[in-house]
Order: C-alpha cells, then sequence, then structure tokens
C-alpha cells in the first residue's frame, strides 16, 4: 500500500468495520475442538523428546526392574511434556494471542480488563493453576463456560481472561 | 531471500508480494496440520469403534439367542472376527482418506491449509497460479517418498534455490511466504484491511504507555466484554483523547476512530 491513499478511500474503508465486528464470546463446543487439536499438536512436538528420554531409559535401566534411574527418567519426561505445553501455550497467547487450535477455530484468548494479549505470567495462572482447579472438581469448572452467558470457564475467572471469537 | 526469488500472488483481489517459505514455518505449518488431523481422526474412529462395539455386541446377543433356540452356535467366531477385519479396514481407510483429501482439498482450493494460513504460507504453481488438482494428487502422493527414511524432500529443500521438495518438483509447485498475510489475525478491532487504508490515511502520533493502557480498557469494555454499553458521553470524552493522536479525521465515523485508535494503542502493547 502507497501512503498517498486519500481520506476518501479511508471512510470506504468504514462500510465493511461496521458489517464486521461484533465481538462474542467463544463456544463451549469450539473451545473444545480447538482444545483437542491443540493436544495434538502438543503430542506431535514432544514425540521426539519423548522417544530420546525413553531410549536413554532404556539403556540405562538394563536388567533391574524400577531402578531409580528409570524413575528419575519417568520424572523428567513428565516435566519436560508440562515444560513443552505451557511453552507452546505461553509463545502463541503472547505473540500470536491465540495458540494454533484456536486461531484455526477464530478463537482468541485476551485480558478480561485490558483487551491485551496475555503474557506468560497470566498463562501459567490460566493453564497451569486454573485448568488444574477446574479439572479436580470434577470437570465443573469447564462445564461452566459452557453455561456462563459470558463462556468464561474457572480457569477463565482465575486469570481474569476471556475467549473471544475474531470472526 | 533476494528480489530475484519474491512472486505476487493474488489474494482476495490484492497483490500481494511473497518470498521464499522459511524452512521452519513450513515444518511447523506441518505440524499443526498433521495436528489438527490427528484430532479430526480421533473423533472419526472414537465413533466407527463405539458403532462396532455395538455391532459386536448385537450379534453376540443375536448368536447367543440362535444357539438357545436351535442349540447350535459355529458361526459365532466368524461374524465377530468379519466385522473386526472390516472394522480395521474401515478405520485404515478413513486414516488415508481425512490425511489425503486434508491436503488436497485445501491446495486445491486455495493452496492454503490451516497450518500454512497461519504462518502466511501458500502453494503455487511456479508460474504463480493456482493448482490444478492433478498437481495436488501428486505433490500429495509424493509425501510418503518425500518422508523416507533419510528424508529426500529436506534435501531436496535445502538444496533447491526454490525451497521445492521432490514432490514439488514434480508437481511444478512451490510454497511461497507473505508476511503481511502472516500477520492477518493480528488485528483485534478492525481487519487487517481497513487498519492498512487507515493508517496510511491517517499516520498516529506516538502514544504515552499510560494512555495506551486506559483507552485499552476503555475499549475492552466497550467493544469485547459489552460492560460499557454504547453511550454518547463516554464515547465523546475518548474521543476528544484519540483525536489528539491522530491527524484530523472528523469525516470518519465516531466509533471507526475510536476503533482505529484501539488498533494503534493494541498493536503497540503487543509489540
Amino acid at each position: 500500500m502507497t501512503p498517498e491513499i486519500d481520506a476518501e478511500l479511508a471512510s470506504a474503508a468504514t462500510v465493511q468495520i461496521e458489517r464486521a465486528r461484533v465481538i462474542r464470546p467463544g463456544g463451549f463446543w469450539r473451545r473444545l475442538l480447538a482444545y483437542l487439536i491443540d493436544t495434538c499438536i502438543v503430542s506431535i512436538v514432544s514425540i521426539p523428546f519423548s522417544l530420546v528420554v525413553i531410549l536413554l531409559g532404556g539403556l540405562a535401566e538394563e536388567s533391574e526392574e524400577l531402578s531409580p534411574v528409570a524413575l528419575l527418567l519417568q520424572l523428567v519426561l513428565l516435566l519436560l511434556g508440562a515444560i513443552i505445553n505451557f511453552l507452546y501455550y505461553g509463545w502463541f497467547y503472547k505473540y500470536k494471542g491465540a495458540t494454533p487450535g484456536k486461531m484455526v477455530l477464530n478463537l482468541r484468548v485476551v485480558n478480561e480488563s485490558t483487551g491485551t494479549n496475555i503474557g506468560f505470567g497470566t498463562t501459567f495462572l490460566r493453564e497451569v493453576i486454573g485448568k488444574f482447579l477446574s479439572s479436580i472438581i470434577l470437570l465443573l469448572g469447564y462445564i461452566m463456560a459452557g453455561l456462563r452467558s459470558d463462556k468464561r470457564g474457572l480457569h477463565d475467572l482465575i486469570a481474569g481472561t476471556r475467549v473471544i471469537m475474531t470472526k | 531471500m533476494t528480489s530475484d526469488h519474491s512472486h505476487t500472488t493474488v489474494y482476495e483481489g490484492l497483490q500481494i508480494r511473497t518470498e521464499r517459505a522459511p524452512l521452519l514455518k513450513r515444518i511447523l505449518a506441518y505440524a499443526i496440520d498433521l495436528g489438527i488431523i490427528y484430532a479430526v481422526i480421533y473423533v472419526a474412529v472414537l465413533i466407527e469403534v463405539l458403532i462396532f462395539a455395538a455391532l459386536i455386541a448385537l450379534s453376540v446377543i443375536g448368536e447367543s439367542l440362535l444357539q438357545l433356540l436351535e442349540g447350535e452356535g459355529d458361526t459365532v467366531s466368524a461374524v465377530m472376527i468379519i466385522l473386526v477385519i472390516f472394522g480395521l479396514l474401515l478405520s485404515l481407510l478413513m486414516i488415508a482418506t481425512l490425511y489425503h483429501g486434508y491436503f488436497i482439498y485445501y491446495e486445491y482450493k486455495r493452496g492454503i491449509t490451516p497450518g500454512k494460513r497461519l504462518f502466511g504460507l501458500q502453494v503455487v504453481t511456479t508460474s504463480g497460479e493456482r493448482l490444478t488438482l492433478g498437481q495436488c494428487v501428486l505433490r500429495d502422493l509424493f509425501r510418503y517418498i518425500d518422508a523416507l527414511l533419510v528424508l529426500p524432500g529436506l534435501i531436496s529443500i535445502l538444496a533447491n534455490d526454490r525451497g521445492q521438495r521432490l514432490g514439488d518438483l514434480v508437481a511444478g509447485t512451490l510454497v511461497v511466504h507473505s508476511p503481511s498475510r502472516e500477520h492477518e489475525k493480528d488485528c483485534l478491532y478492525l481487519s487487517q484491511q481497513d487498519l492498512r487504508y487507515l493508517s496510511a490515511a491517517l499516520p498516529p502520533k506516538p502514544v504515552s504507555q499510560e494512555v495506551c493502557e486506559e483507552f485499552l480498557a476503555f475499549a475492552a469494555k466497550r467493544f469485547i466484554t459489552g460492560k460499557i454499553a454504547p453511550d454518547l458521553e463516554r464515547d465523546q470524552l475518548w474521543l476528544r483523547v484519540a483525536k489528539k493522536h491522530l491527524p484530523p479525521c472528523d469525516h470518519l465515523e465516531q466509533e471507526v476512530v475510536l476503533r482505529y485508535f484501539a488498533e494503534t494503542c493494541f498493536q503497540d502493547s503487543n509489540s
């Protein structure tokens, strides 16, 4: 685009704006689908890491059943998975506003009070602490997202976030 | 890349300049496409397993009823084995159809799979046009060869100066990257196209961090959460703030000015 676009062109753009932009909250099923996609993507990314850890475990194990080394490697594997998961969510929320699964389904996560993208701190509150709490109360934290009119789950309330539709 | 390798493609009526696709973005796009396909396959196979479990249960019940009536039951295992084999074949067929169908459908439609869309990538022919169905199929079938053990596809992409994998070479296609399309979804209050028009016509003055944050808090409540209903007085107040940072824009509607200013602050705060 050249910078010499006149104001008339700019006002022509307004017709589109009015029609296009009513921001609605993202619905329950759409978000569930996005979560499924994200889980699959993260598993693809973490499979190579897991393979390395498993191979190392196999080499270290030799004959003993449940050696401390194998246990330690299991722990490392779990931790690594959690870290990859967290970095995936954190990076995409901070720099793109949504994870790939959410982007594909036209969803976006914003800070409730400022409307900006959330950072790693808020992501930690939402994805780790919030989702843990949402899960241990028999998934009620997730189900409430489908029932509330603003579609915020317990993890959204804890982190002060909201999931919106971008289209 | 040098300008020798840049292309122009038509996208939603706009001429868009593109360049050779970075390898990392192609790999990430493929991982995301795979993730989506896995998710769909997961749901499809789950439904299939449920249906076949029901069928097998029915056949077991049917057979045991027959056994009760006639006192012979040789066919129980035969029916079940046929069902299981048929189910396995069906799920293999489903997986293959979904995997190939996904790529062929999206690449034939516009050359943009959902994963490619996120990174601003597009498959075009070497002359920059839309792919024919034959090219899509050929390109897709060559995935098997490109993904063989020593990754000939990867070597081909690195060795070729247009970044074509073997499937691309055979089908006469290439993957291009457009930075502006990669950031298509970064806008919240305006579409990217509108923002581009407006910021070319009305370049904003620098906004201080404080004003930016305060205005965004208003904009979020006004346009996203709906906690502030459209209300003349409040809009006017913020409109005055916005106009201080923008060139004269009285010909525009108030809401557009507010949204435009919000988008400028939003882009600032996210960069």
